[in-house]
């Protein structure tokens, strides 16, 4: 696949000190991002897609944390900054938001104060310029009375409204790439389609691209041109989300399939995976889906499949994929 | 007879604010609500934070005590037993919390937390006990290794499963659950909603389900009562509430869905967001959300009204009364 000019990650590994040993988390996963493009990042607690996110930030601590392999934005490569190179970028050029906005934002300071913070930072505004641009954003994330609520403590805020401060912190220094990681899981489900219109419309307005992570694949259907459905620190199927999602071929993803309940009428039983997803430093030899796995053979034990072209584009990485049965949207 | 068959169910909260706490307030957290569900069958209560689903599931234990209304489990008065006998009634009534981990003492084995409700009820001789315990995990799908381990050398499923042995450890008619898949992976959820209504099958158990997410509750019940801020405004059998909802919230719940199959792209469908239950709306406390609302909603709280057999609306405009 050829590369990307935004955002291009090759073989990322990211792994953590454990008591004896390093822990995986992140095994040698490939992400293109184009400009304006929305990739879905999906899986289960533990999968490594908030880590994977962290490491686009420079995030993860140097002495607990290694990350190995090459993060190139437009062209940079990022994944030998120091410091001071990862702050050019943090929030300048790739910012974050999170699922629980309460914790992301500083209890102790207006909304208003934390925004115009950003603004000094990044963009140089101070005095009445920042608190004009903070105001402007407050309404541009639909924030009512924008220049009252500036003087706003994050406790005084709905979940819901916290989470538009902190996508306004996010975007106002205008960064090419918005990682979103699990920005609606917290929100009641009105509230979560209002802010996933929201995300939609200021990513048009901007032109920014967004990495959104989530275990939800109805929300994921909703935002990504591509996805990455993720297991055990590795991509197991990639593609464009519409393909994937209507015709999946990685067993893993059949069966997340199968396990949602209630998007049509009661058939029967849900399709349950059997066991657990293994946590980190657990991970089976070969395939690591392959002891949840119904169709796994002698040969999945021991090998491990790397992604490969199945149809459309899509991606997967499954020694088996060209045996499984059709997909009939029912059984895994 | 019904198992459970609650009537006008109020729970009110003091809310004291103000210097000194002066000015006292009160919340309406369940304000008139009628329930009945039937042995072996499944009852969803769905709604948003702080609509008063959670808070309905533990008035009907008592858990929380409710101000006024009638709690019939199979035939009881809940709310007149005495506390010794409402003690003793609970072994036909027990729940599960959304998060087993705070619910298991953490210095006992689970073996010890399922095995409790046996020794406070009395339910089986000491000498017969252990064995009782390990049918139970095995009927969960634990393993009897497991049973002197402590809570948190388990998964959030595993947990789950430990809670749902307890429960079921006193033999219980009614299990009420609260949110008992919404802390799980989607892949361990299936798997813990599965071992539910085989239990169900099995046990001819009532299952009252307290739930946000309207596809799980889709998939678990026959019947389902939507809440918003304290009040039931639309209840009817599961397939005609999600495929043809008639209340504008029930509406709005169920269009806010992301639902697999729609494609990309998302358009809200509501502005605003949830009034403080603190200072409801008057009238229908939808109104200000609603966009069907007209000027006699402000003033005249409305009631369930039947549309169809076993299909009632609090809304006149939909029921045809406004």
């Amino acid at each position: 696949m050829a590369d990307s000019d935004l955002l291009s990650v090759r073989g990322l590994s990211i792994s953590f000190r454990g008591a004896q040993r390093w822990l995986p988390a992140v095994d040698g996963l490939d992400l293109d991002l184009d400009r304006g493009q929305t990739l879905g990042l999906v899986g289960e607690s533990g999968c490594g897609k908030s880590v994977t996110a962290l490491s686009l930030l420079g995030l993860l601590p140097r002495k607990s944390a290694q990350v190995t392999g090459s993060i190139r934005l437009g062209g940079q490569e990022l994944s030998q900054l120091d410091d001071d190179g990862w702050r050019g970028v943090r929030g300048r050029r790739i910012s974050m938001i999170f699922q629980d906005p309460m914790t992301a934002l500083n209890p102790l300071m207006t909304v208003g104060a934390q925004i115009e913070e950003v603004l000094r930072l990044h963009l140089g505004l101070s005095g009445k310029a920042a608190r004009d641009e903070a105001a402007s954003w407050l309404a541009k994330v639909g924030i009512p009375d924008p220049a009252d609520r500036l003087r706003n403590h994050p406790h005084e805020m709905s979940g819901g409204m916290r989470q538009r401060v902190l996508i306004a912190m996010a975007l106002c220094s205008r960064p090419e790439i918005l990682l979103a990681d699990e920005p609606t899981t917290a929100l009641d489900v009105t509230i979560q389609a209002q802010i996933l219109e929201l995300l939609a419309g200021l990513q048009q307005e901007l032109g920014m691209a967004m990495v959104f992570i989530t275990h939800d694949l109805g929300v994921v259907e909703r935002v990504a041109d591509r996805i990455h459905v993720m297991y055990a620190g590795k991509a197991v199927e990639a593609g464009p989300s519409r393909q994937i999602l209507s015709n999946p071929s990685h067993p893993y993803t059949r069966g997340l399939l199968g396990a949602v309940p209630g998007f049509r009428p009661r058939t029967g039983r849900l399709v349950a995976i059997p066991g657990r997803v293994p946590p980190a430093g657990e991970w089976p030899q070969g395939c690591r889906f392959a002891p949840r796995c119904e169709h796994a053979q002698a040969e999945c034990t021991t090998r491990l499949p790397a992604l490969e072209d199945v149809l459309d584009g899509t991606r997967c990485a499954c020694l088996r994929r060209r045996e499984l049965p059709v997909w009939t949207g029912d059984a895994a | 007879m019904s198992l459970l068959k609650v009537t006008g169910l109020e729970v009110r909260f003091p809310v004291r604010e103000g210097i000194l706490s002066r000015r006292h307030r009160e919340v309406r957290a369940v304000d008139g609500v009628d329930l009945e569900l039937e042995p072996g069958r499944t009852l969803g209560l769905v709604g948003e934070s702080g609509c008063g689903k959670t808070t309905t599931g533990r008035a009907l234990l008592r858990l929380v005590e409710p101000q006024a209304g009638e709690v019939l489990v199979d035939g009881t008065d809940v709310r007149k037993l005495a506390p010794t006998e409402l003690r003793r009634f609970r072994r036909h009534m027990q729940i599960i919390f959304q998060d087993p981990y705070s619910s298991l003492d953490p210095r006992r084995t689970v073996g010890q937390s399922v095995a409790e409700g046996l020794e406070i009820h009395g339910l089986c001789p000491k000498s017969e006990r252990s064995e009782r315990v390990a049918q139970l995990f095995d009927r969960v799908g634990l393993s009897q290794a497991q049973i002197h381990r402590h809570p948190h050398e388990f998964s959030g499923g595993q947990r789950q499963r430990v809670g749902i042995a307890r429960a079921l450890a006193v033999e219980p008619k009614l299990l009420i659950l609260d949110e008992p898949v919404s802390a799980l992976d989607v892949s361990v959820q299936a798997q813990v909603i599965n071992l539910l209504e085989d239990l169900q099958a099995e046990k001819g158990l009532g299952y009252l389900f307290v739930a946000h997410d309207m596809g799980v509750v889709r998939h678990v019940s026959q019947t389902i009562a939507v809440m918003y801020l304290g009040r039931i405004v639309e209840k009817g059998p599961t397939e005609e509430i999600c495929l043809y909802p008639q209340h504008p919230y029930t509406k709005l719940l169920i269009a806010s869905v992301p639902r697999l199959g729609d494609g990309k792209g998302i358009v809200a469908p509501a502005r605003g967001e949830l009034p403080s239950p603190l200072d409801p709306p008057s009238g229908c406390a939808f109104h200000p959300r609603c966009p069907m609302a007209v000027p006699a909603c402000r003033q005249v709280r409305p009631e369930l009204v039947g549309i169809a057999p076993g299909h009632l609306v609090a809304c006149p405009v939909v029921s045809g009364q406004a």
